[in-house]
C-alpha cells in the first residue's frame, strides 16, 4: 500500500529541487576558506559534476517508477542485502538531518539570538519541521512555491545594491588556488548542496507525471545553481580577501549595503530567506528520514514515527557537534570523502546491479 | 529538567498511542515505542551529563585517523 | 478522585449507549400518540388539529358552509399574522361561500376536494395532503387549511405574507460604487434577488428544510453545468447530515459543514450582497441561502476572496491593483505590528536605526512593564474598546469611541503606563485590521499568537509563527478546493485576480480550480480601442 498519498506536480518539484539548492547559500561559505576567490569556478565544476550524479539518480528513479529508494534496493539486492543497504541510506537521512539541525541552531544563534540556549532553537524549529512533514510532502511543495521566488529576488536586489562595491580585480588571478585545495572544495560543495538531491529519490515516485521528473529536476537544479552561482560572485566580488576569513560571507557582504542611511540592514532579509530555505531542506530530508523507516519496517503509514525521528534527530545534533570549529573541520575535511560512498558509490553500483539484472523484470508488475 | 523531559515524553505518548490503539496499527505502535524509547535513552543521559558516543564522531575517527582518507 | 473518575467514565459510556439505541429507535417512535392522517368526519378533524395548535393565540378557526344545495361545512385555519387576510376573504371565502350560492341544481357536487382545488380557488399555490405533520407544518409557514366534511384530505393553500425588513444597503459590507441592494431575512425576496442578478434558465436553487424545531428552509444555489456536480452532492450530502434542533442563522449551518473546524480560518466564506453572491455563483461556486438570514454563505472559499471586494471589479484596474496591495499589507501590519515591535525592542535592539532608537529607549524610560506585557496589555484594551463600540446603543457610542482611544490612550502615555510607541503600534494595528473584514476574527487571534512567539523567541519566533501559519493554510482545503489556490498549486493565469486586479476584458478564464467545467468566460479580443482609420473613413 502506497505509504504517502499526495501527489506533486512536475513544476512543484522544480521549485522545490530550486528551494533545495539555493539554500546551500550559507553552507558554502564552508568552501571559502579552501578555495579562496576561485570559489565561483569550484561551484561551476561542483555543478556540472554534479548534474552527471543527479542523472544517475534519475535513472534508477526512472527505472523503476512509483518506488522509492528503500523499495528499489530491496528489489535490487534481494531482501537482506537490500535491508543492510537501505539502513545505510537511513543513517545518512538521520545523521543529515541532525546536521540540519545543528545548523539551523548556530546560525539562529550566532548571528540572531546569542543568549538562548540552543535546545529551544532546535526543538522549536523541529517543531515545525514535524508538523510540515506530518501534513505530508504535498504542503511542503506547496509551501516551496510560495519560497522559491523570495531568496531568488533578495540575491538579485542585494547584487544590485551591492554593484558599487565590487571589485573585479578580487577574481583575479584566476585558477590560482592548486589543483587539490580545489578538488577539495568542489567536493565539499557537491556534497552540501548537489548531491543531497539524493533525498528525493523519496519523493519522486510520488509525482503525477513521472516522464517529466528529469526535467523537472534539472531544470531545478541549474535554477537554483544559478542564484547560487550569483551570491557567490556578489560575495567575493564584495568582500575580496575577506571571504575567506569570515564566517558569513553573505550576512556580511550585505550588511556593507548602505545607500542614503535608509537601506541599510538588509541582512535581516538575507537571514529570514535563509531559515526559510534551511525550513526546506530540513523538511525534506526529515520527510526522507521518516518515510525510509516507515518503508523499511513496513508500516501503514509514516505518522506515528515522525516524533520520534525529530527527537533522535536532535539529540543526535547534541551529542555529535560540540562547536561550530569541529562542525567545520569535519565538514570540510573529513566528510566529504565519506559521502562520495553514499552519494556516487552506491547509486552507480545499484544502476549497474539493476542494468544487469535487467531489472525491472517483466513479471514483477506490482 | 528531567521532570519537563518526561512531561514532554508522556506528551507525545498521549498525542500518538491512543489513536494508534483505536485503529489497531499494532506494527507501527511497535515502532513507535521502539524509536521513541531509544530517543528517551539518548535525551536522558545527555540531561544527566552521560556522555554517548556519537556515531558521527566516530565515523569521522575512523575516516581519519585509521583510513587517513581525509584532506589536509 | 479515583472514584470521581471511575463514575465519570462509567457516566460517559452510558451516555454514547443511550445515544446509540435512541438513534436506532428514532424511525418509529414519531407519531405514536397522534394518529397520522385525517378521517372523513369534520369535527375529528378539526379537533386533531386545535388538539395539536389550537391554543395559541393567534390561531384562527373559521367554520363555515357552502354549497347552496346540499349544505357542506368546511373551515378554515390559520394563523392570523403571518397570512395575508386578502387572500384569504378574497380568494377563498368568497369563491367558496358566494359563487357556490350562484351555481343550479345541475352543477356538480362540490364535496370533492380536487374539484375545488381545481375549479374554485383563485389563489396560485394550493396542494392537498392527508398527513397531519404536513398539514401543520404548512399551517405554521403561513398556509391556510382547508378542511371540508366527508373529504379524508385537506388543502393547504399558499398565503403566506408578513412583516419584514426592507431591502436596504448592507451594514456590513458599504461599496463606494455598485448597487446598494443587500440580502433580507426573507428567503424568498433573497432568492428573488440572486434570480434578478442572473437571468438565466440554468441557475438551479434547491431547497431542504434543516432544523428539527426550527424547520428552517435553506436554499442551494448553483449553475447547472458550470458549478462541480461533486461539489453540489457534498454539500447536499452535510447539509442532510445536520441533525440539530434549530437553525437560527446561516452561521449554525456554516459551523455544521464546514472543512476545519479547529482551524481559526474560516472555509465557507458569507457575503450579505447579491451582487456579490451572484458573482461567486457566475464562477463556478454554489451559494446556500438560509431563510431569517440576510448572509448567504459561498462554497468552496479561497483566501483571496477575503481580499477582493466587490466594489473592486466596477472600477478601473488601476487603482484598484493599488488597494488590493495596500489590503495584504494592512492585513499583514494587523498581524505583524505588534509583534515586530516587541521583537525589536526586546531582542534584535540593533536593527533599529539609531536616531529612532535614543527616541524610544527615552520614552520607554519610566515604563515598568516588558514591552510583550504592554502589548498584551494595549492589544486586550483595544478589543474591549471595539466590542463596546459594536454593542452599545447609538447615542453613546461616538462619546466612548472618543473617549476610549484618544483619553484612556494620552492618559496612560502621561501617566507612565505604556510607552508612546507601543500606543501608536496599536493605533496603526486596530486601523489596520478592519481593512479586510472578512478575516478580523482570524487576524485577532494570529495578533496574539505572534506577540506571544516574538515575545519568547524574537524575530526568529516570528519566522517560525509564519512558516506555521503557512503550513497551516497550505494544508487547508475548502470542499477539495486548496485553499491558497492560485498561489500555492499554482496557477499563473488565476493570479490575474489575486495580487492585482488584470482588466475585465483580461480576464478570459474562470478560476481554475473551481469552474473547470466550463473554463472560458468570454472571448479573447474583447480589449476597448477606437475605431482603426479605414473604418471611418470608408463612411
Amino acid at each position: 500500500m502506497r505509504l504517502e498519498r499526495g501527489e506533486i506536480s512536475s513544476s512543484q518539484l522544480m521549485f522545490l529541487i530550486s528551494c533545495f539548492i539555493q539554500g546551500g547559500l550559507y553552507p558554502s561559505s564552508l568552501a571559502y576558506s579552501i578555495s579562496k576567490h576561485d570559489t565561483w569556478l569550484a561551484l561551476i565544476a561542483a555543478f556540472i559534476i554534479g548534474v552527471f550524479i543527479v542523472l544517475i539518480y534519475i535513472a534508477l528513479a526512472n527505472k523503476f517508477p512509483g518506488k522509492n529508494i528503500i523499495e528499489i534496493n530491496d528489489l535490487i539486492y534481494g531482501p537482506y542485502f537490500g535491508k543492510l543497504v537501505s539502513l545505510q541510506y537511513i543513517y545518512f537521512f538521520i545523521i543529515s538531518l541532525s546536521g540540519y539541525f545543528w545548523f539551523i541552531g548556530d546560525f539562529v544563534l550566532t548571528f540572531i539570538m546569542p543568549e538562548t540556549p540552543i535546545i529551544v532553537i532546535m526543538t522549536m524549529f523541529a517543531f515545525i519541521c514535524a508538523w510540515a512533514v506530518r501534513k505530508g510532502i504535498e504542503v511542503i511543495a506547496r509551501l516551496c512555491v510560495i519560497f522559491v521566488f523570495l531568496p531568488g529576488i533578495i540575491i538579485l536586489l542585494t547584487f544590485a545594491l551591492l554593484l558599487k562595491n565590487m571589485e573585479f580585480t578580487n577574481f583575479l588571478p584566476v585558477f590560482e588556488v592548486p589543483l587539490e585545495d580545489f578538488i577539495q572544495s568542489t567536493n565539499i560543495i557537491m556534497h552540501i548542496s548537489v548531491c543531497e538531491v539524493l533525498a528525493f529519490l523519496m519523493v519522486i515516485p510520488y509525482m503525477n507525471k513521472p516522464k517529466q521528473a528529469r526535467r523537472s529536476v534539472l531544470l531545478g537544479i541549474i535554477g537554483g545553481g544559478l542564484i547560487l552561482l550569483t551570491g557567490t560572485i556578489r560575495n567575493i566580488a564584495a568582500l575580496g580577501p575577506l571571504s575567506e576569513i569570515v564566517t558569513s560571507p553573505s550576512l556580511l557582504a550585505v550588511s556593507l549595503i548602505n545607500i542614503g542611511k535608509i537601506i541599510s540592514r538588509l541582512e535581516v532579509l538575507v537571514s529570514m530567506a535563509q531559515i526559510l530555505l534551511l525550513f526546506i531542506i530540513t523538511s525534506v530530508f526529515y520527510y526522507a528520514a521518516v518515510l525510509s523507516v516507515a518503508q523499511i519496517t513496513k508500516l501503514q503509514s509514516y505518522l506515528p514515527v515522525v516524533i520520534p525521528i525529530g527527537i533522535i534527530g536532535i539529540f543526535l545534533s547534541l551529542i555529535s557537534y560540540d562547536s561550530r570549529m569541529q562542525f567545520s573541520y569535519s565538514t570540510m575535511y573529513i566528510t566529504p570523502l565519506l559521502s562520495m560512498h553514499i552519494y556516487i558509490a552506491i547509486p552507480l553500483i545499484s544502476l549497474i546491479v539493476a542494468k544487469l539484472r535487467k531489472l525491472p523484470q517483466r513479471n514483477e508488475r506490482n | 529538567m528531567i521532570f519537563l523531559l518526561v512531561c514532554v515524553f508522556i506528551g507525545v505518548i498521549l498525542f500518538e498511542v491512543p489513536s494508534l490503539i483505536r485503529k489497531k496499527h499494532w506494527r507501527e505502535l511497535i515502532v513507535f515505542l521502539i524509536l521513541l524509547s531509544i530517543a528517551f535513552v539518548m535525551a536522558f543521559s545527555e540531561t544527566i551529563g552521560v556522555k554517548i558516543p556519537s556515531p558521527a564522531k566516530g565515523m569521522d575517527h575512523l575516516m581519519e585517523d585509521i583510513l587517513h582518507l581525509n584532506y589536509h | 478522585m479515583l472514584h470521581y473518575l471511575i463514575k465519570k467514565s462509567k457516566f460517559l459510556m452510558l451516555l454514547s449507549q443511550n445515544a446509540l439505541e435512541r438513534n436506532k429507535q428514532e424511525p418509529s417512535q414519531d407519531d405514536q400518540n397522534t394518529p397520522a392522517n385525517l378521517s372523513q368526519s369534520l369535527k375529528t378533524n378539526l379537533d386533531l388539529i386545535k388538539g395539536v395548535i389550537g391554543n395559541n393565540y393567534d390561531v384562527v378557526i373559521r367554520e363555515f358552509s357552502f354549497d347552496r344545495q346540499r349544505q357542506v361545512s368546511a373551515s378554515l385555519i390559520y394563523l392570523s399574522g403571518m397570512t395575508d387576510p386578502t387572500i384569504i376573504n378574497e380568494s377563498i371565502l368568497k369563491p367558496l361561500m358566494f359563487e357556490s350560492r350562484l351555481s343550479s341544481d345541475s352543477a356538480p357536487k362540490l364535496d370533492d376536494i380536487e374539484m375545488i382545488r381545481t375549479t374554485m380557488l383563485s389563489v396560485g399555490e394550493v396542494s392537498k395532503s392527508a398527513n397531519i405533520d404536513e398539514i401543520v407544518d404548512s399551517c405554521l409557514s403561513g398556509s391556510t387549511i382547508l378542511l371540508v366534511n366527508n373529504c379524508h384530505e385537506a388543502l393547504m393553500i399558499m398565503t403566506a405574507d408578513w412583516k419584514s425588513r426592507s431591502v436596504d444597503e448592507p451594514k456590513t459590507e458599504s461599496v463606494v460604487r455598485g448597487p446598494r441592494e443587500g440580502f433580507t431575512e426573507n428567503l424568498l425576496t433573497n432568492t428573488t434577488l440572486l434570480r434578478r442578478k442572473i437571468k438565466n434558465s440554468d441557475l438551479t436553487i434547491e431547497s431542504i428544510k434543516i432544523g428539527q424545531r426550527t424547520k428552517t428552509s435553506v436554499n442551494i444555489a448553483y449553475i447547472k453545468g458550470l458549478a462541480n456536480p461533486l461539489l453540489i452532492e457534498e454539500i447536499k450530502r452535510r447539509l442532510n447530515d445536520i441533525k440539530t434542533d434549530s437553525i437560527l442563522e446561516s452561521g449554525y449551518i456554516e459551523q455544521f459543514i464546514e472543512d476545519a473546524p479547529f482551524s481559526i480560518f474560516s472555509t465557507v466564506a458569507n457575503t450579505e450582497k447579491p451582487d456579490s453572491a451572484a458573482a461567486k455563483i457566475l464562477e463556478g461556486r454554489a451559494a446556500i441561502l438560509t431563510d431569517g438570514s440576510p448572509f448567504t454563505l459561498t462554497i468552496p472559499m479561497l483566501l483571496i476572496e477575503s481580499f477582493q471586494c466587490s466594489d473592486d471589479y466596477y472600477s478601473r484596474p488601476y487603482f484598484v491593483s493599488f488597494i488590493r496591495m495596500i489590503r495584504y499589507l494592512a492585513y499583514a501590519i494587523s498581524i505583524l505590528a505588534p509583534a515586530t515591535y516587541v521583537a525589536l525592542t526586546t531582542f534584535h535592539q540593533e536593527l533599529i536605526p539609531t536616531a529612532l532608537l535614543f527616541s524610544m529607549a527615552a520614552a520607554q524610560e519610566g515604563v515598568p512593564f516588558p514591552a510583550l506585557v504592554e502589548a498584551m496589555g494595549m492589544g486586550v484594551v483595544f478589543e474591549i474598546l471595539r466590542e463596546a463600540g459594536v454593542r452599545l446603543p447609538r447615542p453613546v457610542g461616538q462619546a466612548v469611541s472618543i473617549v476610549g482611544a484618544l483619553v484612556i490612550g494620552q492618559s496612560a502615555v502621561t501617566a507612565g503606563l505604556i510607552g508612546a510607541p507601543m500606543v501608536i503600534v496599536v493605533a496603526l494595528t486596530a486601523v489596520a485590521s478592519f481593512v479586510v473584514p472578512a478575516q478580523t476574527d482570524s487576524g485577532g487571534i494570529l495578533r496574539i499568537f505572534f506577540v506571544v512567539l516574538a515575545g519568547f523567541l524574537g524575530g526568529f519566533g516570528i519566522m517560525i509563527g509564519l512558516i506555521g501559519l503557512l503550513i497551516h493554510l497550505a494544508s487547508l482545503r475548502s470542499f477539495g478546493t486548496p485553499y491558497l489556490s492560485p498561489l500555492a498549486p499554482l496557477s499563473v493565469s488565476d493570479l490575474k485576480d489575486s495580487f492585482i486586479r488584470a482588466p475585465l476584458w483580461a480576464m478570459i478564464t474562470r478560476p481554475r480550480t473551481i469552474g473547470w467545467h466550463d473554463l472560458k468566460r468570454q472571448e479573447f479580443r474583447l480589449k476597448p480601442s477606437p475605431p482603426l482609420e479605414e473604418d471611418t473613413q470608408s463612411k
